[in-house]
């Protein structure tokens, strides 16, 4: 039995241990009036695990960050009041070396991935591909699950599925996870030609079979239960695998899949949960609006974790 | 039908035992009965009181099997059917013939039964569409939500995708819900660019909903947790009657209904009723992994829905190409 990631303080600790003796990573705040955000950049700041650099409006920033407590007194501040601008600006200076993760702070997701991907940020290079990675430690779990993608990949085809693919196994990798059980999901665990997400999964898994695809098991399809539950995957005869029962990260075949896993365990799976955009120049910290400072703080691990890879 | 709207499986259990009370019970049969998880379901729903049951299958193996899990079968009635697919044409023709409201699933491959269900000699046809509905009462939230469809259609076309929500809707009436609350699934409140992949089937359904249905109100896209939260729709600024009320939430895929109630049953605690819906009787449907309530709860779902049907004429006003 693997041991997976057993909370987001083992990311916290790995974290730490990488930075020891060396710079805390300079992470811009964009558009920074979020209090949640700025307290979770606070807090990592007092850690020593980052330096602030917040890029936006910087008297708002202040005077936000006063009414919470929260102490910037370490952060560099880059005075840009138009929203657009403040994005596009932190966008080039991550694509320039000169930041090490960014995190959105207040605004619309779909406006700031919309800004993200576009060409004048140059902050995607050709032929990668950004996608989110969130992790989740339901209660009931003994580990951090790593699902993708709830945010950035409405429904990848095949060929789309394999950076994907990567991109997990990356994030997995940086969190700690030598070897992770990536369980590439579907609604059932036999494949069905008409079902497109179970031939897709059984490719994935015959590619990392192969060596295709490294660093990873690679398990698929299997259905959720089969891929959490060891007894379940018994049950339908599966006792040959690395991944059943002990998944470390989930793949999903469509967005809504892993936003619905995502916000049922964050709402009803008494779950800390986190999340992190791989694939551009930089990690990048999204969060949802009600997102508190645990959550906005465990993404914000996620990123330092793939930054000090 | 129910008097007040049913808002946990412990209620959904209630409101099948005061239809049994009122003189209604209803009988499940159940094709080929030798499975001994339906077995026990079937006879602890009986001893609840809300169910009479026909076993019909391999009678020496049903009751070997009740036998070694201590399950007494006195109340039920078994009838010797030993090859499986007459056992599925038995358990239908009694259907057919209002001997039984509720067909159940035992050994045998769900396509199998529905295919005898809808076989047209048995004119038991419904809508044209057959769905699966997971009614799942989750801690937390404050009433059940009905996740559509996670079993039968892989790949709805928009007409399908409105019979499937047309499905949930009856579901929502026999449980008495008014008006019946609809969220149409996105991982975005909004349909923009790259993530509206299915904005506009989405579109379609939402509005052919509101010129053909009343007493429900429907929106979309809107993820779960706009759908249920109040704090999520207030963080996003969003007002409509279904935020953080909603009743039916209609998905799109079958792998994000799957995986997503997978996820609330196992993290979740969240207790799940499922039915087959489309048909003139609800088909009911349990798996080994379901827990004694989730089946129980799923066995009253189809009673209250057999019973919905039955108080309303609801089939004959539809019609049906039966």
């Amino acid at each position: 039995m693997s041991v997976g990631i057993a909370g987001f303080d083992r990311i916290r600790d790995l974290v730490s241990k990488r930075l020891e003796g060396k710079e805390p990573l300079r992470t811009a705040l964009v558009v920074p009036s979020s209090t949640e955000a700025i307290k979770a950049i606070a807090q990592a700041a007092s850690e020593g695990l980052i330096a602030p650099v917040i890029v936006g409006d910087a008297a708002l920033c202040r005077q936000t960050a006063d009414e919470c407590g929260a102490d910037l007194a370490s952060a560099e501040f880059l005075d840009l009041n138009q929203p657009d601008m403040a994005m596009m600006t932190a966008f080039q200076m991550a694509a320039k070396g000169e930041v090490q993760v960014i995190v959105k702070g207040r605004g619309s997701t779909v406006d700031f991935l919309q800004h993200l991907l576009s060409e004048e940020a140059r902050f995607v290079k050709p032929k990668s591909l950004v996608t989110h990675v969130a992790g989740i430690k339901p209660k009931r779990y003994d580990r951090v699950l790593f699902v993708s993608d709830a945010a950035v990949v409405p429904q990848p085809d095949l060929k789309t599925k394999i950076p994907m693919l990567s991109n997990l196994i990356g994030v997995c990798q940086a969190c700690g996870l030598e070897r992770p059980r990536v369980a590439v999901l579907g609604a059932v665990e036999v494949v069905y030609p008409q079902m497109q997400a179970t031939v897709d999964a059984a490719v994935l898994d015959k590619m990392a079979t192969r060596g295709q695809i490294k660093g990873a098991y690679v398990d698929g399809p299997l259905s959720f239960d089969c891929a959490i539950d060891r007894a379940a995957a018994e049950a339908k005869g599966i006792t040959d695998s690395q991944v059943a029962g002990q998944a470390d990260a989930m793949l999903t075949s469509n967005i809504e899949t892993a936003n619905g896993i995502l916000k049922g365990m964050k709402l009803y799976g008494d779950a800390d949960v986190g999340g992190v955009l791989v694939g551009g120049a930089v990690p990048v910290v999204i969060n949802t609006r009600y997102d508190e400072q645990t959550t906005r703080y465990h993404s914000l691990l996620m990123a330092l974790a793939v930054a000090s890879t | 039908m129910a008097d007040d709207p049913i808002q946990s499986a412990q209620e959904l259990i209630d409101a099948a035992r005061r239809i049994a009370d009122a003189g209604r019970k209803k009988r499940v049969a159940v094709a080929a009965a030798q499975d001994v998880d339906v077995i026990e379901a079937v006879s602890q729903a009986e001893a609840d009181g809300f169910l009479d049951g026909s076993l019909i299958g391999d009678e020496r193996t049903i009751r070997s099997l009740a036998e070694e899990r201590g399950i007494t079968l006195d109340n039920l009635e078994v009838i010797a059917q030993d090859d499986v697919s007459s056992a599925a044409h038995r358990a239908v023709g009694m259907a057919a013939k209002g001997d039984a409201d509720v067909v159940m699933k035992g050994f045998l491959p769900t396509s199998a039964l529905l295919r005898t269900v809808l076989d047209k000699q048995y004119g038991l046809r419904g809508s044209g569409t057959i769905s699966h509905c997971a009614v799942l009462d989750i801690p937390g939230y404050h009433k059940m939500l009905n996740f559509t469809d996670g079993g039968m259609v892989v790949a709805p076309d928009p007409e399908q995708k409105y019979q499937i929500l047309s499905n949930a809707v009856t579901v929502a009436r026999a449980m008495g819900l008014s008006p019946v609350k609809v969220a149409v699934s996105g991982a975005y409140h909004q349909a923009v660019g790259a993530v509206a992949h299915n904005a506009s089937d989405q579109g379609l359904v939402v509005k052919r909903a509101r010129e053909n249905m009343s007493d429900i109100e429907i929106t979309g896209p809107m993820p779960l947790d706009v759908s249920t939260s109040r704090r999520a729709a207030e963080a996003y600024g969003v007002d409509h009657p279904v935020a953080a009320d909603a009743d039916i939430f209609l998905v799109n895929s079958i792998e994000e209904c799957n995986i997503t109630c997978k996820a609330l049953i196992n993290f979740a605690q969240a207790i799940f009723c499922g039915v087959v819906v489309g048909a003139r009787i609800p088909v009911s449907l349990v798996s080994r992994t379901d827990t004694v309530m989730n089946k129980k709860a799923s066995l009253a779902l189809a009673c209250v829905l057999a019973d919905y049907y039955a108080q309303t004429g609801h089939w004959d006003k539809q019609g049906g190409a039966s």
